[in-house]
């Protein structure tokens, strides 16, 4: 093809554009100085500086725990969702309704769960942000199994029907088994969105349990300096390691 | 021949709109029974509705002895083989196979005998390993046709079996599923909208349209003696003449007439079938026409010809003698050939 | 699917609600009726910052379309097992740490960040530029946030229409260009404005990267209300301005599908 030549130049620029402001951000990270922007010689201390930070620490420690229990939450109800909005509703209200979550600004959700909780006086804490990343995360999970959902041959189920099995065999042996990839992506994706989450987060959460992304908006507010950089890097790290392993359990997973 | 299946005026509608409209139809122990129609003919929703999976808004479906209108899929002694074959894509050929053995909790010993015997007997062997998307359509039309007989339903179901393979293993499959009927002695019931498909394997064939069944027959019976003029111009290639008998000639509504001598009463409107074959094409005959087109099979050669009857006449000539389009033409047919056809 | 529902349509319920009673001598809320909330609401103050809002996140928008659609054009010819690579190149920081991405923005423009040492460095400039904090920033701040939101639409958009109706266009004696114009822009509408509403929305609602990159001094609507919620507690108020938002941008969404509608015939 010949189009490729000019914009193949967009395409590298828009990747420049993307991956320098990150890519400083790591380098800086190892960067001995303590001033911000000299360069001063390669080394690792600020990554055992932080280590070392009990606020980091416990924030990472909230942020697993919001994270694991929004992923399995997530998935359960997402997936049921899926099923149901599919399955058992013809109305698209009712569908867009469900996926509502995954468009609505996150701002606008954040407070509106806020008042509901205060509403009915929920102590804000751990469980309130659980159950507000689920809200957003199920939404999700719901879009992806949806698409799956979609895919499979309606028939697979008719099938084992047909051969003798019980409608809830059928839902263990062969509907979940056929929603898998849409399942581990979804649990992947559900975990990355609520890890990284901080709107909802910031109004959701009580004073005494900061999430990681939490204790970051405070350093950053601060300003510039090496350890951010050094936490900036792992959190990205780890950030970029799931999404490329939901990549390529769905592409294994998709071979089936 | 004793009744199998005891298809009582059964029907059913989807918003209001006739899926089957008052169906009866009896098929027999070890029959090779097929259902045709064109699409919309409500064949689908029958055979469904014999799986399990639609109830009927009225009627009985009697299974050697037993109404099972209310019995659900999975306590039907019944299996359906899907059109898509519905394999499911996260199990081995075995598994899939076994599947439904493991849901009687049979020994495992007896499972592996079952599988393995039948993956056999259908020419996949050494397949019981793999996974379903590394089959070819042929080897995948087989898993889903041992996986629907092993567990020996008194029925076996098939949805359009040979829909979506290729010409030439469809020819092939055509007569594996004779020979398998034969060695497993299992009743089948085929529905399909290939009428050649039918009459090349089944031993009787209830022809559908609009929900209502329009003639349960033999193929040959079917194709010599169409009981009504949606059966004659769906089976085979024919030419339907409309019009009333009066001393031993058609006359169309055209006031055109034509030679018939058959029996039947003067004065009514009747349909005369012809079929290619019935009709020469001869130096000598009285019915003048224009070739409109030709279709070459080889041994011989269908025209259709424009000749003022009304609509175009299909006749077959041999294929040393094949005119060219805008030829003229010249025909005739015997007064006693063709059918008389009446509106059922 | 109901308690689904309630966790839903219950916290924009409240909402709603709240913006119809009055704000307590100390933050709660006082449930008596009013409208004052949107009297306020329509002061020139806050009207302002609307306008700021929608004026910088349509900014972003415009320059996510420019840059994204040939992005997505550009990915559409590349080979198919590369296409994916680049999908997920372009698409990978997204799923990052926003928090973090924006940070890197901090340690880019600072006065003393990396560009202006450069441009210091190279003799180009001879005082440190002020670039964070300012407008600009904040649009820089949201385009590189969003800007992956906008290539994907598009590209799945483009993906699907079929090659062989612009085969068929240059058949009938259409140049590439033209074929382009007249027959994949078209077909790309829809992809479009998916992408336009995905990248104008979060933008709106944005309070982060006016904060971290504005310097508080370009507000946008997102500050004000998370200020209503968080500092002066005066939730009906806020309430009042999330339901704005929350109007606009459902507004927007309705337009969107009209357009889609118009476009392709059908929805």
């Amino acid at each position: 093809m010949t189009g490729v030549g000019k914009l193949g130049w967009v395409l590298a620029a828009v990747c420049f554009f993307l991956y320098a402001p990150i890519a400083i951000v790591i380098v800086m990270s190892f960067n001995a100085s303590k001033i911000p922007f000299q360069w001063t010689g390669f080394s690792t201390k600020w990554y055992s500086e932080l280590f070392a930070n009990a606020s980091v620490l416990e924030g990472l420690r909230n942020s697993l725990i919001v994270g694991v229990s929004t992923m399995i939450l997530s998935v359960v109800l997402g997936v049921l969702l899926a099923i149901g909005i599919t399955r058992h509703s013809t109305s698209s209200a009712v569908q867009a309704l469900a996926l509502a979550p995954a468009i609505i600004p996150d701002l606008a959700l954040a407070i509106g769960l806020l008042a509901l909780f205060s509403a009915i006086s929920f102590p804000l804490g751990l469980t309130t942000v659980i159950l507000s990343h689920t809200i957003f995360c199920m939404a999700f999970v719901a879009a992806i199994a949806r698409g799956r959902i979609l895919q499979i041959d309606p028939a697979l189920e008719e099938a084992a029907l047909d051969l003798g099995d019980t409608p809830r065999g059928v839902f263990f042996r062969v509907t979940v088994p056929s929603l898998m990839p849409a399942i581990i992506a979804g649990a992947l994706l559900a975990f990355t969105l609520s890890f990284d989450e901080f709107v909802i987060t910031f109004f959701t959460n009580g004073p005494s349990t900061p999430t990681l992304p939490i204790v970051i908006y405070s350093m950053v507010r601060f300003g510039v300096t090496p350890e951010i950089n050094a936490l900036a890097s792992l959190v990205l790290l780890f950030s970029v390691a799931i999404v490329l392993i939901s990549q390529r359990s769905v592409k294994l997973s998709q071979s089936i | 021949m004793t009744v199998l299946l005891d298809i009582h005026n059964v029907s059913k509608a989807f918003d209001q709109l006739a899926a089957l409209d008052n169906v009866s139809l009896q098929i027999h122990t070890n029959e090779f029974f097929a259902i045709l129609g064109p699409s919309g003919s409500g064949k689908t929703t029958l055979l469904r509705a014999l799986a399990g999976f639609e109830s009927l808004d009225s009627g009985q479906i009697v299974l050697d002895g037993q109404d099972v209108a209310d019995v659900p899929p999975n306590e039907r002694p019944v299996n359906l083989m899907f059109q898509s074959y519905a394999l499911f894509p996260h199990m081995t050929v075995f598994d899939n196979v076994a599947y439904g053995l493991r849901r009687e909790k049979r020994p495992q010993g007896e499972i592996a005998e079952r599988v393995t015997s039948l993956l056999a007997t259908v020419g996949l062997g050494d397949m019981a390993t793999r996974r379903t998307h590394q089959l070819s359509g042929g080897q995948k039309q087989r898993v889903a046709l041992a996986r629907a007989i092993v567990k020996r339903p008194k029925i076996l179901l098939l949805d359009e079996p040979l829909s979506a393979l290729d010409r030439k293993v469809r020819e092939d499959m055509q007569l594996e599923l004779k020979r398998l009927q034969h060695e497993v002695g299992i009743t089948f019931v085929v529905v399909t909208h290939d009428q050649e498909e039918a009459m090349s394997m089944a031993d009787r064939i209830a022809v559908m349209d609009q929900g209502r069944v329009e003639q349960v027959a033999t193929p040959v019976e079917l194709y010599k003696n169409p009981g009504n003029p949606f059966v004659a111009n769906f089976i085979g290639t024919s030419t339907l003449l409309r019009g009333h008998l009066s001393s031993g000639r058609l006359h169309l509504t055209n006031g055109v007439k034509v030679p018939c001598s058959l029996p039947s009463e003067d004065g009514a409107e009747i349909w005369l079938m012809l079929r290619p074959e019935d009709i020469s094409q001869t130096p000598a005959g009285a019915i003048t026409g224009t070739v409109i087109s030709t279709n070459f099979y080889g041994p011989n050669c269908l025209v259709v010809a424009e000749c003022g009857l009304e609509i175009p006449v299909k006749y077959l000539v041999g294929n040393s003698e094949v005119p060219r389009v805008g030829d003229a033409t010249k025909i005739s047919w015997a007064g006693d050939t063709g059918v008389v056809v009446r509106a059922s | 699917m109901g308690y689904v529902i309630a966790f839903m349509v219950l916290p924009v319920a409240i909402i709603a609600t709240y913006s119809f009673f009055q704000r307590g001598q100390y933050g709660g809320i006082v449930y008596s009726l009013t409208l004052d909330n949107f009297a306020r609401a329509l002061d020139s103050l806050y009207v302002g910052i609307l306008g700021t809002s929608v004026a910088l996140s349509s900014t972003v928008t415009l320059l996510a379309l420019l840059i994204g659609f040939p992005t997505a054009l550009a990915i559409t010819k590349l080979q198919p097992q590369h296409q994916n690579i680049a999908l997920v190149l372009v698409i990978l920081p997204f799923w990052t740490n926003f928090l973090i991405r924006t940070y890197a923005w901090i340690v880019l423009l600072s006065s003393e960040g990396l560009l202006n040492q450069g441009l210091l460095g190279l003799g180009i400039i001879s005082d440190p530029l002020a670039l964070l904090y300012t407008p600009g920033a904040v649009v820089m701040g949201l385009l590189y946030a969003y800007l992956p939101l906008m290539v994907l639409p598009i590209y799945a958009a483009l993906s699907r229409i079929d090659p062989s109706l612009r085969e068929a266009a240059i058949d009938l004696g259409a140049s590439r260009f033209t074929a382009l114009r007249q027959v994949v822009f078209p077909l790309a509408i829809p992809g479009t404005l998916v992408g336009c509403v995905f990248v104008f929305v979060p933008s709106v609602g944005n309070f982060i990267v006016p904060e971290l990159l504005g310097g508080g001094k370009t507000v946008m609507v997102g500050n004000l209300i998370r200020d209503q919620f968080l500092k002066a507690r005066d939730w009906p108020f806020g309430s009042v301005l999330a339901i704005a938002m929350v109007v606009m941008l459902v507004l927007l969404f309705a337009l969107q599908a009209r357009i889609t509608k118009r476009v392709l015939g059908q929805g």
